[in-house]
């Protein structure tokens, strides 16, 4: 079978590689390597008809490819990736959020071929974290993703870009260590054969429980950070206001969803007993995130750190759902974090455009920009209502069946996440007040409306938005083959 | 079996002709100048909409009592645990049955009227394009409310048909009042409509297996199953206390989309919109989408005596409620929308007594004369460009037609016969009164919609006589009234010709089949209270109790003929200093500052916490992690000075070391060793 993850790991490598060294072309290498990774991981997904039936082994993996890498005796550490419906559908995203930014920042001015390298070796990456089957190369993957997001917030971001990018890297890579430390306790404790996720689903399952809980605790501050969630947050806002546009796509859209793709197949694949035990934590945590991410979105004035906080809520009820872990409740997580990729991407880039285009993104002081900027208004609405969860847009069937999962394992507990959803509701209907609607307030009177490539990138993604809205069934029939989205034991 | 029945596995068709409209006019309509800016192609497209949905009401009329439902997967999610052994199927489909059918008349009859109407009506408006797309995106979203067979689906439209409400109340954005009237509808409705959804998931989780076979869960959740509600056999193992609170989400949900007491402050400031929509949306079919939800829960899931007992008393109180508030009304889009909300009480009132058809009857008598009504009124603003009926007066002289229209419109809206409103408010009226023996606690709520009748006489011929009575404008600045083109007129003509005759419909056997459900009216409530609500439904619509009938005509008279001595003459006369009256009009005017209230709520409690939780996140949460970002900071500021560069201090350091390692050896050697059990 011809290795198409091996593949398109390589392809991508090269054309990062090739972007760096290109010069003046390097946003044509880019964009041609985008549109060569989105072939790929078509293929994927065509080639994608389903699992091996789950069997003894452990769980059926697509596509998987596995050779020895580092033997040292007692321990081997093999190469290993490959694809479920999870992993499938967050690669699909990666490859749509990376051609989406490559064309929304086609005019980036400032070091070009960097830029552009940078922009694709974070979702090198990301593709990595989300194909790796093995502990180590998993590691690799995800410590690599923050280094270009590093450079991208401290060379092209805002006024406090350097305080912000220290943050960011400070705080996400305490909390790759304690991931790590976790990781390796869990493959020892458990005596595995090998890093591999096969080998490890085959061992951890018999641990203590005791021994359960605490890995799982670890591994969930380790992704929580990543999530964020509440109280090890403060991080996103900071890095998300001095993050240029495309930097600011590629975080909330790929990055926060690391965490939650980490905790599926670390920590609810590997330790069903210990994520059960520990549920109580993450329904708290999970709630507290929705609550205040909510509540403090509605006193923002920036509009990007609205959009920051927003996605502290968003991402509460991904956690909220994989903590019900149930079948339906995972499904909705996956789902959601596709959902949020795409809705979170299209609002960082209109946050970008009223900035360049009004010179300030504070909500209060512009005002009436719908008569000026007809076409940038339109996509604020449009990436308002998906994140509020209008039906027929993305985000519905996902918090619907999110929440859905919650009602049945919380029961009553669910009319917190409800009436937050008001509050979202306020938060985006008062900024399209303020923002779009009204007398003008400030700003130039006589603006250009949107460029033809910042139109662009948005319309890939507002098409993605509507399609996967109205036919969500597109994307839960691939989730669903997964060992724990799926209908298997 | 009727000659239309094929039509009926067609019926999806029926949204897709605005579908059309939309995509034609939203892409190319700017270029559409020739066609009024896409306008007619709206027009063109919700006529055939109409032409398509009376056939199937008229279909459904000829087959009394079929269900027919056409359904298609939306997505199916496998799930081994919880409620859900089988998993779910979520599904898209359309039912075609005696309530969506009446509805669906409705909905496209209006629609089309209306969107000719306003190729008249907006012609000096800029926006068209988006006008009319809006509009044709609203029609497809409500007639897809209509024919949805599951809750999931009709939550889906339901929120569209919000989100277009919330475009077309803001259609003059640069308004500022308009975009705060558009949020405000959005988000007091967005209360009722989470509610709503914790109902949808009650429902969905509590009854997923029930109904035989593989359970309701993989069939989809739909309403109906063969010629009866999917769970009309006996639901085992339901709580009843679960059951209610469902119920009473669902009205939650009615109450918000309906504007019912205390969820009814958006509706009035949703008049900010273009007349035409006030007409179409505000008055005749998505308000009306809140009484259509009861009824269907009611006609398929059923609802309980707590519930019904809710449902009756927000309904009763707000026929009242909203009547008060239309009576010093000075704005006359505003009294009527006073109105429908207090109409919508009437509807809910017979809905939860137990009455289905006769609310759903009632909704198809007012969406007619109240359109009516809105569509007079428009024609009057489109005249004289105020809305204010203290500066009109005199208009009859100028405007016959809209003068016959709008009398019409009051007649029926006071329910004098023979007109429509007299027949549905009537039966509404006669079938509460049926169950007071049996439920004493309705007594309050009849009262209040009975005084209500009283009220409406009034209310509406008191802006009656100020708009078309009396010799001249009062406000002489007016400009010269005249009336519409004819595509404003023959929609008011029609419609004059509904508000009298869709009353007199009932007595008419096809159409009285749309009111005489197929099946025991129950659902799963009933059932488990082993009751059969079937029972209750009148089987005569029309005037089943004289008495009743005339004192409610009585009512109503005395109502108009008030209206008549005060404000007849077209006169108006300030209220005297230090009248008891004042303090009353001016807590009526006010609106019993409950609007005052919700703003409170929002913008100084919420948005108070708001302002503290923004706080305690920079200064608390941030500030604690910047505060150990410090002290590190610190400490490496006090190591970094041992970093002197001198070698004789590096050499004093080491030598301090070891004799310090030393000294700990020695000390604590012994005891480590015998501590790892050595020595």
């Amino acid at each position: 079978m011809f290795p198409i993850i091996s593949f398109t790991l390589a392809t991508l490598l090269v054309g990062t590689l090739l972007t760096f060294a290109a010069g003046r072309w390097a946003r044509w290498v880019a964009l041609l390597t985008s549109v060569v990774f989105l072939g790929e991981a078509s293929i994927m997904l065509l080639g994608f008809t389903g699992l091996p039936q789950f069997g003894p082994g452990g769980p059926g993996f697509a596509l998987g490819e596995s050779h020895p890498w580092i033997s040292l005796g007692w321990l081997t550490i093999n190469y290993t990736v490959g694809l479920d419906g999870i992993s499938l559908v967050l690669v699909l995203l990666t490859a749509f959020l990376q051609i989406a930014t490559v064309i929304y920042s086609w005019e980036e001015s400032k070091r070009p071929s960097a830029w552009f390298g940078l922009v694709l070796l974070t979702c090198l990456g990301c593709l990595g974290v989300f194909v790796a089957l093995d502990i180590l190369l998993f590691f690799l993957f995800w410590e690599a993703v923050l280094v270009p997001m590093f450079f991208l917030i401290a060379h092209w971001g805002g006024p406090r870009r350097r305080y912000a990018a220290l943050k960011f890297f400070i705080y996400t890579h305490v909390a790759s260590v304690v991931m790590l430390v976790a990781l390796f306790a869990m493959a020892f404790y458990s005596g595995a054969a090998s890093f591999d996720f096969p080998a490890l689903y085959a061992a951890t399952h018999g641990l203590a429980a005791t021994t359960q809980v605490f890995l799982a605790l670890a591994l969930f501050f380790g992704f929580g950070v990543k999530f964020p969630v509440v109280p090890f947050h403060t991080w996103l806002p900071d890095a998300h206001v001095e993050a240029p546009t495309g930097g600011s796509v590629l975080l909330a859209g790929l990055l926060l969803k690391l965490g939650g793709y980490g905790l599926i197949r670390w920590v609810v694949e590997l330790l069903p007993q210990g994520i059960s035990l520990i549920a109580p934590v993450l329904y708290v945590v999970a709630m507290v995130s929705i609550v205040w991410g909510s509540v403090v979105s509605l006193s923002q004035r920036d509009l990007k750190r609205m959009v920051a906080y927003s996605s502290i809520n968003h991402m509460g009820i991904v956690l909220l759902a994989i903590a019900v872990h149930s079948p339906v409740g995972l499904m909705a997580a996956v789902l959601l974090m596709f959902a949020h990729g795409i809705v979170s991407g299209l609002l960082f880039m209109v946050s970008g455009s009223v900035h360049h285009t009004y010179g300030t993104r504070d909500i209060p002081s512009v005002g009436g920009i719908t008569p000026r900027t007809p076409m940038l208004a339109t996509m604020i609405m449009v990436g308002s209502l998906a994140s509020l969860g209008l039906p027929a847009l993305i985000s519905f069937p996902a918090e619907f069946t999110a929440l859905l999962a919650t009602w049945d394992r919380l029961a009553y507990w669910v009319v917190i996440p409800l009436v937050l959803l008001v509050v979202t509701a306020a938060f985006y209907l008062w900024m399209m007040q303020r923002l779009l609607f009204g007398p003008s307030k400030g700003g130039p009177e006589v603006v250009h409306d949107l460029p033809f490539y910042e139109g662009a990138g948005m319309a890939i993604l507002v098409a993605l938005t509507v399609l996967y809205g109205i036919l969500p069934g597109l994307l839960v029939n691939v989730i669903v083959q997964s060992p724990v989205t799926g209908p298997f034991p | 079996m009727g000659a239309l029945d094929f039509l009926f596995g067609w019926a999806f068709l029926v949204p897709l002709f605005p579908a059309l409209a939309f995509v034609l006019v939203g892409l190319g309509g700017t270029r559409m100048k020739r066609f009024e800016w896409g306008g007619w192609v709206a027009v063109a497209l919700s006529f055939a909409a109409m032409v398509v949905g009376v056939l199937i009401g008229v279909g459904e009329m000829l087959s009394p009592g079929t269900y027919t439902d056409t359904s298609t997967v939306w997505l199916t999610v496998p799930g081994p645990v919880g409620p859900f052994p089988n998993g779910f199927s979520l599904v898209m489909g359309t039912l075609v049955d005696p309530v969506s059918a009446l509805m669906l008349i409705v909905v496209t009859v209006v629609g089309f009227l209306v969107m000719l109407y306003s190729i008249g009506y907006m012609h000096h408006d800029h926006g068209l394009p988006r006008y009319y797309a809006e509009l044709s995106l609203f029609l497809t979203a409500m007639i897809g409310l209509v024919l949805s067979d599951n809750l999931l689906e009709f939550f889906l439209f339901w929120e569209l048909v919000g989100v277009c409400s919330y475009f077309l109340i803001g259609f003059y954005y640069e308004k500022p009042s308009a975009a705060s009237a558009a949020k405000e509808a959005f988000l007091v409705t967005r209360v009722g409509d989470v509610l709503f959804l914790l109902g949808v998931f009650i429902y969905f989780a509590t009854y997923a297996l029930a109904g035989g076979g593989a359970g309701w869960a993989a069939a989809g959740f739909k309403f109906a199953s063969g010629n009866g509600p999917f769970l009309g056999s006996l639901v085992t193992g339901a709580s009843s206390p679960t059951l209610t609170v469902a119920g009473l989400m669902m009205l939650a949900g009615a109450a918000g989309k309906s504007a019912q007491f205390p969820l009814h402050v958006w509706l009035p400031d949703a008049m900010e919109g273009p007349t035409t929509v006030s007409a179409l949306i505000h008055a005749a079919t998505m308000v009306a989408a809140g009484v259509y939800l009861l009824a269907v829960t009611s006609l398929f899931l059923g609802f309980t005596p707590t519930d019904q007992l809710a449902i009756v008393a927000v309904g009763g109180f707000t026929t009242f409620f909203a009547a008060t508030m239309a009576v010093v009304q000075p704005d006359i889009k505003r009294v009527i929308a006073y109105s429908t909300i207090s109409q919508l009480g009437y509807m809910v009132l017979a809905v939860g007594a137990g009455f289905t058809m006769v609310g759903m009857f009632h909704l198809f008598t007012h969406a007619f004369f109240k359109a009516l009504l809105f569509l007079a009124a428009g024609s009057v603003i489109h005249a004289v460009g105020t809305q204010d009926l203290f500066k009109m007066g005199g208009l009859r002289k100028h405007m016959r037609v809209t003068y016959v229209a709008f009398l019409v419109g009051a007649l029926s809206l006071s329910g004098i016969p023979p007109f429509a409103g007299f027949f549905s408010k009537d039966d509404v009226l006669a079938s509460v009164y049926s169950q007071l023996g049996a439920h004493p606690a309705y007594w309050p709520f009849f009262l209040l919609a009975l005084g209500a009748v009283f009220l409406t006489g009034y209310y509406i011929f008191r802006a009656f006589f100020l708009a078309f009575h009396g010799d001249r404008p009062r406000d002489a600045a007016l400009p010269a009234a005249h009336e519409g083109p004819w595509v404003m007129r023959v929609p008011l003509v029609v419609l004059s010709a509904l508000a009298v005759l869709a009353g007199l419909f009932v007595f008419a056997p096809p159409f009285a089949h749309l009111l005489a459900p197929g099946f025991t009216v129950g659902g799963i409530a009933p059932a488990l209270q082993g009751v059969a609500l079937g029972a209750n439904v009148p089987p005569v619509y029309g005037t089943t109790d004289l008495a009743l009938s005339a004192v409610s005509v009585a009512l109503a008279g005395g109502g108009v003929l008030t209206a008549w001595r005060l404000w007849g003459n077209g006169r108006v006369y300030a209220l005297p200093e230090g009248s008891p009256a004042a303090p009353v009009r001016r807590l009526l005017l006010n609106r019993y500052y409950m609007k005052v209230g919700y703003d409170w709520i929002g913008q100084r409690a919420v948005y108070s916490v708001a302002r503290a939780a923004d706080f305690f996140e920079q200064f608390v949460i941030d500030g604690t992690i910047r505060g150990i970002e410090g002290t590190f900071a610190r400490m490496s500021d006090g190591l970094r000075r041992i970093q002197t560069g001198v070698v004789s201090d590096y050499a004093a350091y080491v030598v301090t070391g070891v004799i310090g390692l030393l000294l700990l050896l020695l000390f604590l050697g012994p005891w480590i060793v015998t501590a790892l059990g050595g020595g």
